[in-house]
């Protein structure tokens, strides 16, 4: 994918700055917050578990934290599409794939473990690695988890995936799975978590339950389940928070220009343009727009005709909000319309 | 990166010399293919360290003695070559569970517990609501049964050990953890169809989103924008009713639909024609439908662990960090989902059917 072209210096770089990161961590953990260093357990210094006693340690740790990560973890569902998130703050601030949401601003369904659903907006996404943000728009207090910032997962850690596994299922609940960090790159990790359709946008977790990652794909193979890490959204969080679409692809398609779609059909005459049929469930109905309404001005532009008209809708894209100034019965009206796609 | 239909065929027939580039499915609402260089070159964690990796099973060295005992090889083929699935030991005098619908109709029966081979099986009964079938071999040593948990609590997140692979001599582990809730499992389609596909609208009324080609539906005369009242009578609440009415039906069959169009009601027989199995995206996730068990729905409760199993290493004891059997497994469900019987309801199905 992006492998082929990583610099020396890039790479010199890099491995310079994991030595101090690894410093710094050290430091850190004694310090603050040694249960959140996921080197502090001994079953991730081993290259295997040894005995009994290691295999129940695994076991423990999973299951102590397994609880408050279930409740974090959500279902989203967009039309008929399923995929996960993960609510990483009190006021349900949610990580999950740029793939699910594939639009910044867009209203979506998020369904808590306890079934109970929520309206939620996307947020910002990033379109080459996959991450992407939304956040919960009912207010309330919301079950989250704590996200990795020490960068210090590790090949071979133990880690756990959870997901909503093909859609919401509330007698089944979120699905975990168990694995180990296989294979770690810049923007993706590798683990033998097996995910599959559902999981998009879920959260991987270290032992601790600390966030350290979103699913992303999976190959043929069980053992490839790759997640976007932590620092990929890290390092876009304001970006990501103020609602951008960064980057061009592949997992998120960026709008284009003369790609908004209103969804009514319409006649030139001397007052302005006169609506004839108006899509059923289309962005004008959703809006208001009614046959017979006669549109007068488009974002604060008198319109001369319908080219007019035209010319300013080409530089709108999907999912812009419009402002008309429509005649009703003698009465004139502003209306907002967001657009729909072509 | 393409998204192409050409390419996502492809992913099911890469060969060794192509397995540099994989395509790679993403889970969420889309699919996108993507390839990326993959593996040793970037050294990855070494095989034998991975969750089922043989340094790994090493730890598990006292699960694999009991599956040596307690678990048994089963063979359909004449010379006994082909291990077609495992079954369960569950009595001294060689009692063995296994699963019914993956031994139906073959006619060589022969079974291998530790490295014994026993040639004359007796199939003795097979219970259709669990898939469960109950063999008997003759024997002189009385057999090791395993030790059924008498403890309900299935914990999320334990350790749970399947029979993997096996030689002639030797059982193998494979690994895994109990990850759902244990449940109820019930039927996700019917063999027959009407040849319409549903949507729920706002008024929660199944309306008819679209209507294939050439099938009973359109040739009663079904039309989009239909509402499906009743189905020979049943009223239609949520799809497994449906469902329910369908799985006792053989195509050909008809099938009376009472709808709404325009406000009038319309009654319409509609022959049913049979299923064209299309595979779904996360049956191809999984592997195609050869990787899965055929029967794979319809328990009325299974403890879901994520064991990567194939449908022929089903059948064998599910055994806890004690090696204690606190199920056996049923069924391969998914890429991350094998389900198997509860220990509880285990116990009575072996007191029902030996009795």
């Amino acid at each position: 994918m992006h492998q082929s072209c990583y610099l020396p210096l890039r790479y010199l770089c890099r491995q310079l700055w994991r030595i101090l990161c690894c410093r710094f961590i050290v430091t850190g953990c004694v310090l603050v917050a040694g249960n959140l260093c996921a080197g502090a357990f001994m079953f991730n210094q081993q290259e295997v578990p040894k005995s009994k006693a290691d295999l129940v340690a695994i076991q423990n740790a999973l299951v102590e934290n397994l609880e408050a990560c279930r409740m974090a973890t959500v279902s989203i569902r967009i039309g008929e599409g399923f995929g996960s998130g993960v609510i990483v703050s009190p006021e349900g601030l949610i990580l999950t794939a740029a793939h699910v949401t594939a639009e910044v601003n867009e209203e979506m369904t998020v369904i808590l473990n306890d079934g109970s659903e929520h309206k939620a907006l996307s947020m910002g996404l990033h379109s080459e690695s996959d991450a992407a943000m939304m956040r919960i728009i009912d207010e309330g207090e919301y079950p989250y988890v704590e996200i990795n910032k020490d960068n210090d997962y590790r090949l071979g850690h133990w880690v756990f995936a959870l997901g909503h596994s093909g859609g919401f299922d509330l007698e089944r609940g979120a699905v975990v799975r168990l694995g180990r960090i296989v294979m770690e790159n810049d923007s993706t990790l590798h683990t033998d978590c097996k995910v599959i359709g559902g999981d998009s946008g879920g959260p991987l977790f270290g032992m601790s339950g600390e966030l350290i990652g979103i699913h992303s794909r999976v190959s043929a193979s069980l053992e490839q389940n790759m997640h976007v890490p932590m620092r990929e959204y890290l390092k876009h969080w304001d970006a990501l928070k103020g609602n951008e679409f960064l980057g061009d692809g592949p997992f998120a398609e960026r709008p284009v220009k003369g790609s908004g779609f209103l969804g009514f059909a319409s006649t030139d005459t001397d007052e302005g343009l006169l609506i004839g049929e108006v899509l059923e469930d289309g962005p004008a109905a959703n809006a208001g727009i009614e046959t017979g309404d006669v549109i007068l001005e488009l974002e604060g532009e008198a319109l001369t005709d319908k080219e007019h008209f035209q010319s300013i809708l080409k530089e709108k894209t999907r999912g812009e909000e419009v402002e008309l100034l429509i005649m009703r019965n003698g009465e004139q009206k502003k209306l907002t319309v967001k657009l729909g796609e072509k | 990166m393409n998204t192409d239909d050409r390419k996502i065929s492809s992913v099911w027939n890469v060969t060794a010399s192509q397995m540099a580039f994989i395509p790679m499915l993403i889970l969420g609402v889309s699919l996108f293919v993507v390839s990326t260089q993959l593996s040793s070159a970037q050294g990855g964690l070494p095989a034998d360290q991975r969750i089922n990796g043989k340094r790994v099973w090493a730890a598990f060295e006292p699960h694999r003695e009991i599956l040596q005992r307690s678990s048994a090889v089963i063979y359909t083929d004449e010379r006994a070559r082909v291990k077609s699935l495992y079954g369960t030991v569950v009595s001294e005098d060689g009692h063995i569970l296994t699963k019914a619908s993956e031994i139906e109709g073959k006619s060589h029966l022969s079974v291998r517990i530790g490295s014994d081979l026993y040639s004359e099986v007796d199939l003795l009964g097979v219970d259709d609501e669990w898939d469960i079938a109950l063999l008997k071999v003759s024997t002189e040593q009385p057999l090791t049964p395993i030790v059924l948990s008498s403890d309900d609590d299935v914990r999320q997140g334990h350790w749970v050990v399947s029979n993997g692979s096996t030689t002639r001599i030797q059982r193998r582990v494979r690994l895994g953890i109990v990850s759902a809730e244990t449940r109820k499992i019930s039927a996700t389609k019917s063999h027959v169809v009407l040849g319409v596909e549903f949507e729920k609208d706002k008024e929660s009324q199944w309306k008819v989103a679209n209507v294939s080609e050439d099938k009973g539906a359109q040739k009663a005369g079904i039309q989009v924008g239909d509402v499906i009242i009743s189905a020979d009578g049943t009223e239609l609440d949520e799809r497994e009713d449906l469902i329910e009415l369908l799985k006792k039906k053989q195509p050909g069959d008809k099938v009376a639909i009472e709808l709404k169009r325009d406000e009038k009601k319309l009654r319409l027989d509609v022959e049913l024609s049979a299923r064209e199995e299309k595979m779904t995206r996360n049956e191809q996730m999984s592997g195609g439908e050869d990787q899965l068990s055929s029967r794979r729905s319809e328990f009325p409760r299974v403890i879901d662990h994520d064991t990567p199993l194939t449908k022929v290493s089903v059948g064998g004891p599910l055994l806890n960090l004690d090696g204690v059997c606190i199920g056996m497994n049923i069924a391969r469900a998914s890429r991350v989902s094998t389900f198997a019987i509860p220990a509880r309801e285990l116990r009575e199905i072996i007191a029902k059917m030996i009795e």
